[in-house]
């Protein structure tokens, strides 16, 4: 018997053991070690200079303010299209090809899909460009990357592309949840096909949609890939985000402890995305 | 004559928007790649949307773009190590917090939740300065370690919540047979959840196919360099590199990720409705 207790508390051990080694060293480490940065000069000892400077920089305080645009914009986007489609393709006949090839952007890599976009945004040659002088919609080429009123709103829009149909296969997931039966009942009694989407599709997946959703709030908030890649921050740092901002004073300046700062100071909306998460995750239907 | 009825309208609807989203969705790609086989001249002209004669000179570069190829090879290693490793460690985690019961696992399944929710690049700093310090910077290592890192977590909570679907009675039968609990992982434990694990690796390769922003800061010495990396430093049309050579790079490294993902696309699909969303 506890020959038999001890055999199975070192499965238990050793068997779990990895997993937690990589939390405490891979995780918890960085996370600290982070924390300590952030509040540390460059030879070592204790400051708040670090955080000091970053609270009362002009272009921290954008960046952070773009990072709340950057997720709701793309968040947006990718679940109202994703929606539209989802719905969309369910009325459709043989729906399991198309939305398969329309996986496409999702499976074609990041590095690549962005460099889509440059090209397709290009003020001489980029296609956009072409179709709106052409038909005459503008006078003139639109510079997508290169303005800052709009550079930014054009890396949200080749993220957006690329994620959206991640989002409609997983909302198409959650509407094949519903059972058939609630939308033969609607339709014998009569109703239109926008309330049946408003009274039994909507009410059906919200929790499921709401919990997808902050999910890909969080993910977004901690993704300037797509920054990185088509930008780096510019034109005239107007595009600047978090994770970006940080990620230059780690590159470019070399300095660990503003880029720490950087990135310690925006984990409180992390947390409270974590936070509404859990709390949604924890709801009865 | 048959009335129109509301359904035949969002019928309509739903098929006009579904051909405009295509275009959409597939025309950049299909300009994208078609640019591998165009003339550069071609490709600076968006009213050519055929190449008027396929070129394949692209993808038979001069000696020093060679590297390439070997950027896709480092990618290659990378990717599937951090998988393997990722796959082997989550298994057995997975399948002792879901059975062990105990305050102390259902705080580390607390935790493993909130692990799988937190943004990777939020530790970057922290973690490049770690790596430093042990020694991992600009080795393949390195990078492997991240990527263990941030799909661990995930991994461990796609099996947790699969073994909720693998009944209890069955490894209990085997044990009182005089099973070891090791020999329960191997033979049942592993076969019985192959199609989560198939998930939980599909999505760690293609997560880590596809990272840069740590790649960038780990790796620097150009024969070290993955393949995403790589595309983002060869800086086309502002450097020597053309624009058809770009894309037929792009093409070749884009393929595996394609075929590893509609060969397993069921497991894929059934893994996301069973793993991320299966508490909606």
């Amino acid at each position: 018997m506890i020959k038999g207790l001890r055999h199975k508390l070192s499965y238990n051990f050793f068997a779990i053991l990895p997993v937690l080694l990589v939390f405490v060293a891979l995780l918890a480490f960085p996370l600290i070690y982070e924390f300590i940065l952030a509040f540390q000069t460059f030879g070592g000892e204790f400051t708040l200079k670090n955080v000091m400077y970053v609270i009362q920089d002009p272009l921290y305080r954008a960046s952070l303010l773009r990072l709340v645009i950057y997720i709701t914009v793309d968040i947006s986007i990718k679940f109202g299209v994703g929606l539209i489609t989802a719905v969309s393709l369910r009325q459709i006949k043989g729906y399991k090809i198309i939305w398969g090839l329309l996986l496409l952007p999702w499976t074609i890599p990041l590095v690549p899909s962005l460099f889509i976009w440059y090209c397709l945004y290009h003020p001489e040659w980029g296609t956009i460009n072409y179709f709106l002088t052409s038909t005459g919609l503008t006078k003139g080429p639109i510079m997508f990357l290169g303005d800052p009123n709009i550079a930014l709103y054009s890396i949200i829009w080749a993220h957006a592309w690329r994620f959206t149909p991640l989002w409609t296969t997983t909302l198409l997931a959650g509407l094949y949840g519903i059972p058939e039966e609630y939308y033969e009942s609607a339709k014998v009694d009569g109703a239109t096909p926008f309330r049946t989407f408003i009274r039994i599709t909507l009410p059906m997946i919200k929790k499921f949609l709401l919990m997808n959703a902050v999910l890909s709030l969080i993910w977004t908030a901690g993704d300037f890939a797509s920054v990185w890649i088509l930008t780096r921050g510019g034109p005239a740092d107007s595009t600047h985000i978090v994770g970006s901002y940080a990620y230059w004073f780690m590159l470019a300046q070399g300095n660990f402890n503003i880029a720490a700062a950087a990135l310690v100071c925006a984990l409180p909306l992390v947390i409270l995305l974590m936070v509404i998460f859990m709390k949604i995750m924890a709801w009865r239907r | 004559m048959r009335e129109i009825k509301p359904e035949d309208v969002s019928k309509l609807l739903a098929y006009s928007y579904i051909l405009f989203f295509s275009v959409l969705m597939l025309y950049p790609i299909y300009w994208a790649f078609s640019g591998a086989f165009k003339s550069d001249v071609e490709i600076f002209d968006p009213t050519k949307i055929f190449p008027s004669k396929l070129s394949f000179s692209a993808f038979l570069p001069p000696s020093f773009q060679m590297l390439y190829y070997t950027w896709i090879g480092n990618s290659m290693l990378v990717a599937s190590t951090a998988t393997l490793i990722t796959v082997l460690i989550s298994v057995p985690a997975g399948h002792v917090l879901a059975r062990a019961r105990g305050r102390f696992y259902r705080t580390l399944s607390t935790v493993l939740i909130l692990a799988y929710l937190f943004p990777a690049y939020f530790l970057i700093v922290g973690f490049v300065k770690l790596l430093s310090l042990w020694g991992l910077i600009n080795t393949h290592v390195g990078l492997i370690l991240v990527y263990v890192a941030f799909n661990t977590p995930y991994v461990t909570y796609l099996v947790y919540s699969y073994m909720f679907a693998i009944p209890t009675e069955l490894e209990e039968a085997l044990l009182i047979d005089g099973y070891s609990k090791w020999r329960i992982l191997t033979k049942i434990i592993f076969p019985l959840s192959f199609p989560i694990i198939i998930t939980g690796a599909l999505w760690t390769f293609m997560w880590s196919w596809n990272e840069v922003i740590y790649a960038l800061v780990v790796l620097s010495s150009p024969n070290l360099l993955t393949a995403p990396i790589g595309l983002a430093t060869l800086q086309p049309g502002e450097s020597i590199i053309p624009w058809s050579t770009f894309w037929a790079f792009s093409l070749l490294y884009s393929i595996p990720p394609l075929i590893v993902f509609y060969a397993l696309q069921k497991y894929y699909i059934s893994g996301l409705m069973r793993g991320a969303v299966k508490t909606a």
